[in-house]
Formats: structure tokens, sequence, C-alpha cells
């Protein structure tokens, strides 16, 4: 094999692996979304980018957005939801330390590593007709 | 004009001995040289096996050998890409998790499609 074959295979893997290597960008902004589970299958047109994986996921099958929040990262807010359901956020995607609050009683408290478009799914908590109420936090 | 002087037996000798040979008869310098084009030639590929023995394939051979070590390592990474642990595929971790709430379960699942994570807390109110 001739020498300048050689190098374009060189070339090539090199290539492969700066592509492999690249820096992930470190997001900017978290979505936070307070959904509602209902009984039939509509779902609010908002939150088509997670509703596949929420419907994989979970038993219910359609999903009602009930409020939106956008916030800057790194984080370091309270956000009033709906429900009373308030969520405070504090650091960066890499390291989020997230807490549920109803009524100003928490009722979780996580830390996460969230890559950007990946969503975190936190919830179950009922409502007060029954339902089940999730927050859905993407970093973008 | 200068004299010749007469030859003594050292010059004499010293003639005999660088006189120029008589060339040899044309036929005679044909047929050696007939004789040493005839002569079988030694093969020639010590250098190539010396290099190697993959230098002594055939070159299509060489480089389907090459294109095919390229795949298998292309074909390998992918692999290893394809099968590295959940943990570091995953879109999201949970890092640490605590649930104040009062609940019946706790279910944490992983949808691969979106690389989404979902922590379900199954919440008991009263």
């Amino acid at each position: 094999m001739n020498m300048k074959r050689i190098q374009l295979i060189g070339v090539m893997l090199l290539a492969v692996a700066a592509t492999a290597a690249q820096p992930v960008r470190a997001a900017s902004t978290l979505s936070i979304r307070l959904v509602q589970t209902t009984p039939g299958p509509d779902s609010s047109p908002e939150l088509a980018d997670v509703l596949p994986a929420l419907r994989r996921t979970l038993a219910a099958q359609g999903f009602r957005l009930r409020t939106t929040r956008q916030i800057p990262l790194p984080a370091r807010q309270q956000v009033a939801l709906a429900d009373a359901i308030t969520v405070r956020c504090e650091g960066d995607a890499r390291n989020l330390e997230i807490r549920v609050f109803r009524d100003n009683t928490q009722l979780a408290h996580t830390r996460v590593n969230l890559k950007g478009g990946a969503p975190l799914i936190l919830g179950g908590f009922q409502a007060d007709d029954g339902s089940r109420l999730l927050v859905v936090f993407v970093a973008r | 004009m200068k004299q010749r002087e007469p030859d003594n037996p050292f010059r004499t000798a010293e003639r005999e001995a660088l006189r120029t040979p008589e060339p040899e008869p044309d036929h005679a310098f044909w047929q050696r040289f007939a004789a040493r084009a005839a002569a079988r030639v030694p093969a020639a590929p010590a250098r190539r096996a010396r290099a190697g023995i993959l230098l002594a394939w055939p070159p299509p051979l060489r480089q389907g050998l090459a294109a095919a070590c390229a795949f298998l390592l292309l074909a390998g990474g992918g692999l290893f890409w394809a099968l590295r642990p959940a943990a570091a595929r995953a879109g999201s971790m949970i890092e640490f998790l605590s649930i104040d709430a009062a609940h019946d379960g706790i279910f944490i699942l992983e949808d691969a499609g979106q690389q989404a994570v979902v922590v379900w807390i199954d919440e008991r109110r009263s």
C-alpha cells in the first residue's frame, strides 16, 4: 500500500475521532412545563416534543399543558406554576438542583445532569381532581 | 638530432610486459556474448521477500486487506459507541433523588427514543 493511501486513511480516522470528540455546548435556557394527565387521548400541541416519551413510558395517553416557564441557565430562582406547584432551580444544566413544592411543602428534591434537548419528567403528584401532575424540564 | 639509444635487456623486458595483447577473433567474442545472453537470469524477488510477507502479495489483495482493516476499525468503533453502558448513553442523569411526599412507589424510567428520563412518584394524598 502506498503512502498516500495510508495518509488518506489516517486523515479519515482523525476526522471521525474529531467529530466524536466535539465539545457539547452548554445549555443556556431551561424550559419548565406543568402538565396534567387527562382521561382521553387528546393532548396539547405544545407538548409535541415530549409526547412520544410520555406516551411510551406512562399509562396515561392524554396530556394537557397547564403552564410554561423559561428561565436562563445557570439558574437560581423559584418559579410558580399552577395548582400551587412551585419549582426551585439552582445551578447549570450539568448540575441542576430541583425542588418541587406544593403550598410551600417540599414534595421532591433531585439533582440532575441535563443533556441539551433530553427531557426530564418529574411527576405523579395528585391534582385536586384526581388527575396527575408532572413537571417537564428541557435544557436548551 | 638526438640519437635513439640501443635497447638494453631491461627495456626490452619492460616493453614486452606492457605490450597490448593481440585482439581475439570476432567469432570468439560473439560466441562468448551469445553464451552469456542465453544464460538464465536469477530470479530477483529477494528484495521483496526481505521487505515483508504482505508486500509480496499482489496489489489488489493488499488494497482489499487495507480496506477490510479500515472497515473493521470503523465498525468496531461504532459497535463500541452503540453498546456503551446505558448510563453513559442516557441524555439526562439523576444524581440524587429524595421524595418527601407520601407515596406508594417511585419509578425511574428511561425513554431511549427521546433520551428522556421519567421520575414517576405515585403520590398518596389523604
